[in-house]
């Protein structure tokens, strides 16, 4: 595209430089319609290009694709801290629920879902708590075991180990 | 009719788009009730910027004069508390580079007009038998004159546009990334996967696109202009038409495809983002915290000091948009004026064809002007777009 321009601009600048200080006679006329044809073909020249078969129009990476690159590691650091977040409310949860002490700790992942928005789908990632891992400071009977366990998978969670 | 028409709809769009900006920015101040709830957001927030990967950015405010007397952390939390922006020393400066940049491009114009009126009154006395030939080397003489001080000025104005879409699309690739982290740490994953796409294509294809074709275009056309009004021969008044039509078609697609495409994309995920978060915290009427995989909707502290992160670096990226956009603008203009005037002025004396040309090349810059402002225009809607999600997730 630069070479283009530069050769548009050069060409038609001297285009008129020339026809503006050519002197009167015979051989003017004809200087001045050879100096029309030449600017002519140069500016049309990218036609002649593409019906040619000129494979690549792309020469300054208009077309190029790019990407951009989030910040994976603060993405998981602010999940982690969510995690725990949600681990901390749990326990108050559980406390509330079954006057027990606890403490949760919880294993996650991200998931890979697909939304689809008008046009397009498009892939983003979920985090999923797959475990819960719930350590009690004294060990319930088997009824308030069961129970805790229910209400843990109620929430989504995947699997439950009491310790 | 439809100018006025195209007018008014432009003048709403942009209402619409201030409406969401200032709208964002009452929200960077914290809104914790407590004095416990507002220290421990805050120092969430500083634990954040602490994590968060600032480097880059860090990098390029130090080069920019006017941010570089704070980190880009200090500042963002300056933001986020709301420390009220100096406006009367913005506006101040502002108003002293547009003064300081007419005194510097006075004199050209000066000359110009002065060179002009001269030649037109020595032709006006000509007499004999070589008025004619006389008339033409004035002529020549005058319009060399006249076209050397203006081609400077016109190449100092590409120069300047190219480098401030340059700037911006460097800013572009550092703010960018930081955003859609923000966005996607704060509970936009949605959202942030539909901006990725459009804001990669936006930094890389379409600024290219300005820098690569229009003003290249454009350039063509000032000297078809030159060209033109040099010799009568030479006639490409037709060719600068067709060229000044492609630019105005790559502008005008662009920025109506591209900014209403991406505006009713990301209007859709932030509100697709906001519904499956209150459906989560819906879910808690019944006793359940976690709904799938969605996290409780107690008080996220990393999620809302994510939030107010995005929005006050949105706000800082709109500052140093304005930094790398206003001298350039402000030159632009400075010189459309000046060119106009000084064809007003060369008119009635001076050589029809010389003031055409200094009026001609006045309108040809707004190619580069539009450039400019549509580059910028676009980068300010991403930002808002980006920031404005945050409204519907909480």
């Amino acid at each position: 595209m630069s070479g283009y321009i530069l050769s548009v601009i050069g060409v038609v600048l001297i285009a008129a430089i020339l026809t503006a200080i050519l002197p009167e006679g015979k051989t003017n006329g004809v200087i001045k319609s050879v100096m029309k044809v030449v600017c002519v073909f140069t500016i049309v020249s990218p036609v002649f290009e593409y019906l040619g078969g000129a494979e690549n129009i792309n020469s300054e990476g208009i077309f190029e694709k790019s990407v951009i690159n989030e910040d994976v590691s603060f993405i998981d650091y602010c999940s982690k801290i969510s995690v725990e977040n949600v681990a901390k409310e749990l326990e108050a949860s559980l406390e509330t629920e079954f006057s027990v002490q606890v403490s949760v700790t919880l294993e996650w992942r991200y998931k890979q879902e697909t939304t689809d928005i008008l046009v397009g789908s498009y892939e983003n990632d979920k985090i999923e708590i797959v475990k819960a891992t719930v350590a009690l400071e004294v060990e319930p009977d088997a009824e308030t075991k069961e129970k805790i366990i229910g209400f843990l998978k109620e929430t989504g969670i995947g699997e439950v180990e009491i310790v | 009719m439809k100018r006025k028409i195209i007018t008014i709809v432009t003048v709403v769009l942009c209402l619409i788009y201030f409406s969401f900006f200032f709208s964002s920015v009452s929200t960077v101040k914290a809104t914790a009730e407590t004095n416990e709830g507002t220290n421990g957001l805050n120092e969430s927030i500083v634990e954040l910027l602490d994590e968060l990967d600032l480097q880059a950015l860090e990098e390029y405010v130090d080069s920019l004069d006017s941010f570089s007397d704070k980190s880009v952390s200090e500042r963002l939390f300056e933001y986020i508390k709301g420390d009220s922006i100096d406006y009367p020393n913005f506006f101040s400066g502002m108003a002293d580079v547009l003064f300081e940049n007419v005194k510097t491009l006075l004199p050209s114009f000066l000359c110009i007009a002065a060179v002009t009126l001269l030649c037109g009154i020595v032709t006006t006395l000509k007499v004999g038998k070589t008025a004619a030939s006389s008339e033409s080397m004035i002529f020549l003489i005058a319009y060399a004159s006249s076209l050397i001080p203006v081609l400077a000025v016109v190449t100092e104005c590409f120069t300047a546009a190219k480098e401030s879409v340059s700037a911006m699309q460097t800013q572009m690739q550092i703010v960018f990334p930081l955003l859609l982290t923000l966005m996607a740490a704060s509970g936009g994953t949605v959202s942030a996967a539909i901006c990725r796409p459009a804001v990669a294509f936006f930094s890389t294809n379409i600024v290219t696109l300005i820098s690569s074709v229009v003003f290249p275009l454009t350039l063509v056309i000032i000297a078809f202009s030159v060209a033109g009004h040099l010799s009568k021969e030479l006639k490409f008044g037709k060719f600068a038409a067709f060229f000044k039509s492609v630019n105005k078609w790559i502008i005008g697609v662009s920025v109506s495809v591209f900014g209403l495409f991406f505006t009713l994309q990301g209007l859709t995920a932030a509100t697709y983002d906001g519904i499956t978060r209150r459906a989560a915290k819906y879910a808690i009427g019944t006793g359940v915290p976690i709904v799938g995989g969605f996290l409780s909707g107690g008080f996220d502290l990393a999620v809302a000091g994510s939030a107010l992160i995005k929005n006050s670096l949105g706000s800082m990226s709109i500052f140093m948009m304005v930094s790398v956009l206003f001298e350039p603008i402000v030159l632009l203009v400075s010189v459309n004026l000046l060119l106009k005037l000084t064809a007003a002025i060369t008119q009635p004396f001076g050589d029809e064809r010389i003031s055409d040309f200094l009026g001609e090349t006045a309108s040809n810059l707004n190619y580069c002007t539009a450039g400019v402002l549509f580059s910028a225009f676009l980068y300010f809607l991403c930002i808002v777009l980006i920031v404005g999600t945050s409204e519907a997730f909480f």
